[in-house]
C-alpha cells in the first residue's frame, strides 16, 4: 500500500513530465494511426496426404512449412504472379503452420493489396503441391532425364552408322549382297561383251562414213555429170561438136583428105573441142556449181559421222563401267570388311536403344509409384482477404500503443524522479543519512 | 493554556520517548541552514511538555541579545528556554564546559532539547559528543549537497547515536518563520533582557 502511494505520489508530483510525454506520445500515435497502411490477410489450406511405407524419400508434415516458405517455392510464386518483390520480402509476409497432430497446413499471407493477399497463398499452395510432387519423384525424374539423353545419343549414333552404310552401298551396290564377287564378275563379263559389239558397230559405221563422203570418186563423178548436164550452153556445144565430128568422120570415110572443105571442117571440130573442154573446166571449177547428189552425200556423211560418234561414246561408257567394276573388284575385300563392321555397330546401337527404352519405361513406372506414395492437396483456397490489420488490428494497435505511451510517460516521471537530485522521499533521506525518518512535519 | 498538537508532533514525541530514557539531552541539527531545526525543536519541546515532561529548550543560535529575546518570547509557554551561545573564544565552548552544561540540564529536566546550529559548525559537533542522541532534520525538496555527506561521515566517526531524521516541508519552515516574525515583534526591552546573559529563563 505504501509502495502504491509512493508511486501515485511520484506520478502526481511529476505530472508535467507525464503530461508532456503523454501529449507527444499521443500525437505520435495519431500519426501512426494515420500513416500505418491498411493491410489484408488471406489464408489457404493444404492437406498433407502421406501413404509412405518407408520408401518415400521426401518430407514429413513437420517439414512442410519450411518447404512452403522455401526460396524454390517462393521463386515459382513470384514468377507465376509476376509480383515485384524479393523472395526475402515474400518470405517475411508468409506464415505456414501445421497444427499439432494435424495433417492440414494453413498458409497465410498479408499484403497492402487485397487481390494479392488472396492470390499469393493460393499460388503458394499450388506451387507447394507441384514442388512436393517434384521432389517426390526427383530420383525417378533424374533417371528418366538421364535415359532420355542416352537414348538420344544412341539414336543419333544409329542413324550416323546407317547413313554411312547407305553411302557405302551407293558407292558399291554389291556390298549389300552376300555374293558380291560373283555378281561383279558376271556384270564385268556382260559389259565386256557389250563393248565388243559396240566396237564392231563403230567400225562398220566408220566405214559407211567413208563411202558416203562427198569427196568419194563415185559421188564426184556423179556430181560432175550433173553439173555439166545441167548447163544448157555446154549441152548445145557438145551437141554441135558431136554433129560436126560425125560429119567429119563421114567425110573422111568417103573422101580423101583433099576433099574440099575437109580441112576447114577439121579446124572447126578442133575449135569446137577446145571450146567444150574450156567450158567443162569452167563449170567444174565454178564455186557456185550445184550437185544434188553431192549435197545428199554431205548430209548422209554427217549422219553417219554422228552415228560413229554415238558408237564411240557407248564404247567409252562401257570402258568406264568396266574399269569401275574392275576397281570395285579390286577394293571389294576391304570395303566388305568395313561394311560388315559398320553393320555390327548399327545392330549394337539398335540393341542398346531397345534396352534403354525398356529402362526408361521402368523409370516412368517408378515415378508413377513415387507419385502415389504421398501428395499435398489444396483443400481450401483463399477467396477473400480480411480487411483488418494482421495481428491486433489498427484500433487495437493504437490502443496498445497509447497504453505503452502512458507507461512510457509514467516511466519518464520515475526517471525524472530518479535523476532529480532533490531530497523528496523518505527512502532518499534514509539512504543519505543512514537513519530512519521518524516524522515528517507538514504545513501544520 | 492547552496546545493542540498535530499528528506529526505526536508521532515525533512517541518516537523520542521510546528511543530515550529520561532524563535525556538531545541535539537537533542539520547539514544545512533552514533545514527545520528550530521548527522541529519547538514542536518536539511543545509536544513533550504537553505530555507532562519537564522540558528545556537550549538555544545555541541566537547570538545577539535581540535574537535571544525574540527566541525567548517565541518559546512555548510550558517549556523552559536556555541560551547557550557557542561563539568562538567563548569559555563555554570547551568540551568539558559543554559536558558540565549537559549534566546540569539532566539534573533539572526530563528532556533537554538543544536547538543547534548546522552540524558543520564547531558548536554542533562539540555538543553532539556530549548529548544522548542527535535528531537530524532535513528540508524536503532541497538538493543533496556535499555537506550532507560530510555530516554523515562525521557522525559515523564520532559514534554519535542518531535518533532519526525529521523531514520538514519547506512550507512548514516558511510558515514558522513568517509567524514568528509577525507575532513576535522585537520589544523595547529585548536588548536589555538579552544582555543580562540569563542562563535559565521561564523556569
Amino acid at each position: 500500500m505504501k509502495r502504491i502511494s509512493l508511486v501515485l505520489d511520484t506520478i502526481l508530483r511529476r505530472w508535467p513530465v507525464v503530461a508532456v510525454t503523454l501529449g507527444l506520445g499521443l500525437i505520435a500515435v495519431y500519426f501512426l494511426f494515420e500513416h500505418v497502411p491498411r493491410e489484408f490477410q488471406a489464408s489457404s489450406h493444404v492437406l498433407i496426404m502421406s501413404e509412405s511405407d518407408g520408401r518415400d524419400p521426401t518430407v514429413t508434415s513437420l517439414d512442410l512449412p519450411a518447404v512452403a516458405t522455401s526460396t524454390v517455392v517462393l521463386s515459382h510464386v513470384i514468377d507465376r504472379l509476376k509480383v515485384n518483390m524479393s523472395v526475402i520480402q515474400l518470405q517475411k509476409a508468409i506464415k505456414a503452420r501445421v497444427g499439432a497432430r494435424s495433417s492440414i497446413m494453413e498458409i497465410s499471407y498479408r499484403d497492402s493489396s487485397a487481390d494479392r493477399a488472396v492470390a499469393v497463398p493460393n499460388a503458394v499452395a499450388d506451387e507447394l503441391s507441384n514442388y512436393y510432387d517434384e521432389i517426390s519423384t526427383q530420383r525417378a525424374d533424374a533417371d528418366v532425364r538421364r535415359l532420355d539423353v542416352t537414348l538420344d545419343q544412341t539414336r543419333r549414333r544409329f542413324f550416323q552408322i546407317n547413313n554411312r552404310l547407305a553411302a557405302m552401298t551407293a558407292q558399291n551396290t554389291a556390298l549389300g549382297s552376300e555374293h558380291a564377287f560373283e555378281a561383279l564378275s558376271t556384270r564385268l563379263d556382260d559389259l565386256e561383251a557389250q563393248r565388243g559389239i559396240a566396237n564392231a558397230t563403230l567400225q562398220g559405221d566408220a566405214a559407211g562414213v567413208g563411202a558416203l563422203s562427198p569427196s568419194s570418186p563415185a559421188v564426184a563423178k556423179i556430181a560432175r555429170h550433173e553439173i555439166l548436164a545441167g548447163d544448157e550452153y555446154f549441152r548445145t556445144l557438145v551437141t554441135g561438136t558431136s554433129k560436126d565430128k560425125a560429119e567429119l568422120a563421114f567425110d573422111r570415110a568417103q573422101y580423101t583428105d583433099r576433099l574440099p572443105g575437109l580441112r576447114e571442117l577439121q579446124d572447126k571440130v578442133a575449135a569446137e573441142n577446145a571450146l567444150v573442154a574450156s567450158q567443162r573446166e569452167r563449170l567444174l571449177h565454178d564455186p557456185d556449181a550445184f550437185s544434188a547428189a553431192q549435197a545428199q552425200a554431205g548430209l548422209d556423211s554427217r549422219k553417219a559421222q554422228a552415228i560413229v560418234d554415238g558408237d564411240k561414246s557407248r564404247v567409252s561408257a562401257l570402258d568406264s563401267l568396266i574399269s569401275g567394276i574392275n576397281a570395285q573388284l579390286g577394293t571389294l575385300p576391304a570395303a566388305s570388311a568395313r561394311y560388315a563392321w559398320l553393320r555390327l555397330q548399327r545392330d549394337a546401337a539398335q540393341a542398346d536403344y531397345l534396352t534403354l527404352s525398356a529402362r526408361r519405361t521402368s523409370a516412368e513406372a517408378s515415378r508413377a509409384e513415387a507419385l502415389s506414395l504421398g501428395s499435398v492437396v489444396v483443400i481450401d483456397r483463399a477467396v477473400r482477404a480480411t480487411t483488418a490489420v494482421v495481428g491486433m488490428g489498427r484500433s487495437s494497435l493504437v490502443a496498445v500503443t497509447a497504453f505503452f505511451v502512458l507507461l512510457i510517460s509514467f516511466g519518464m516521471a520515475f526517471a525524472a524522479e530518479y535523476f532529480d537530485p532533490r531530497l523528496r522521499r523518505a527512502d532518499q533521506i534514509e539512504n543519505l543519512y543512514g537513519a530512519e525518518v521518524i516524522a515528517t512535519l507538514g504545513k501544520h | 493554556m492547552e496546545t493542540i498538537l498535530s499528528p506529526e508532533q505526536h508521532l515525533l514525541r512517541s518516537s523520542i520517548e521510546s528511543a530515550l530514557d529520561t532524563p535525556a539531552v538531545l541535539l537537533v541539527t542539520s547539514a544545512r541552514a533552514r533545514d527545520g531545526k528550530s521548527v522541529t525543536s519547538y514542536d518536539l519541546a511543545e509536544s513533550l511538555a504537553e505530555a507532562g515532561h519537564r522540558v528545556v529548550l537550549v538555544d545555541v543560535q541566537s547570538e545577539s541579545p535581540a535574537a535571544w529575546a525574540l527566541a525567548r518570547r517565541a518559546a512555548p509557554h510550558n517549556v523552559s528556554l536556555v541560551r547557550m551561545p557557542m561563539a568562538a573564544g567563548d569559555p563555554r565552548s570547551s568540551r568539558a564546559a559543554v559536558a558540565n552544561f549537559v549534566r546540569d540540564l539532566r539534573h533539572s529536566f526530563d528532556f533537554a532539547i538543544v536547538d543547534g546550529t548546522t552540524f558543520l559548525g564547531s558548536a554542533a559537533g562539540l555538543i553532539a559528543g556530549a548529548v544522548d542522541g542527535v535528531l537530524l532534520t532535513v528540508r524536503i525538496g532541497r538538493r543533496q549537497t556535499e555537506e550532507d555527506a560530510v555530516m554523515v561521515r562525521s557522525l559515523a566517526q564520532s559514534n554519535t547515536r542518531i535518533l532519526g531524521v525529521v523531514a520538514v516541508e519547506a512550507e512548514r519552515i516558511a510558515s514558522y518563520e513568517r509567524a514568528r516574525a509577525e507575532r513576535f515583534e522585537p520589544a523595547a526591552d529585548d536588548a536589555a533582557a538579552g544582555a543580562a546573559y540569563v542562563q535559565v529563563a521561564g523556569a
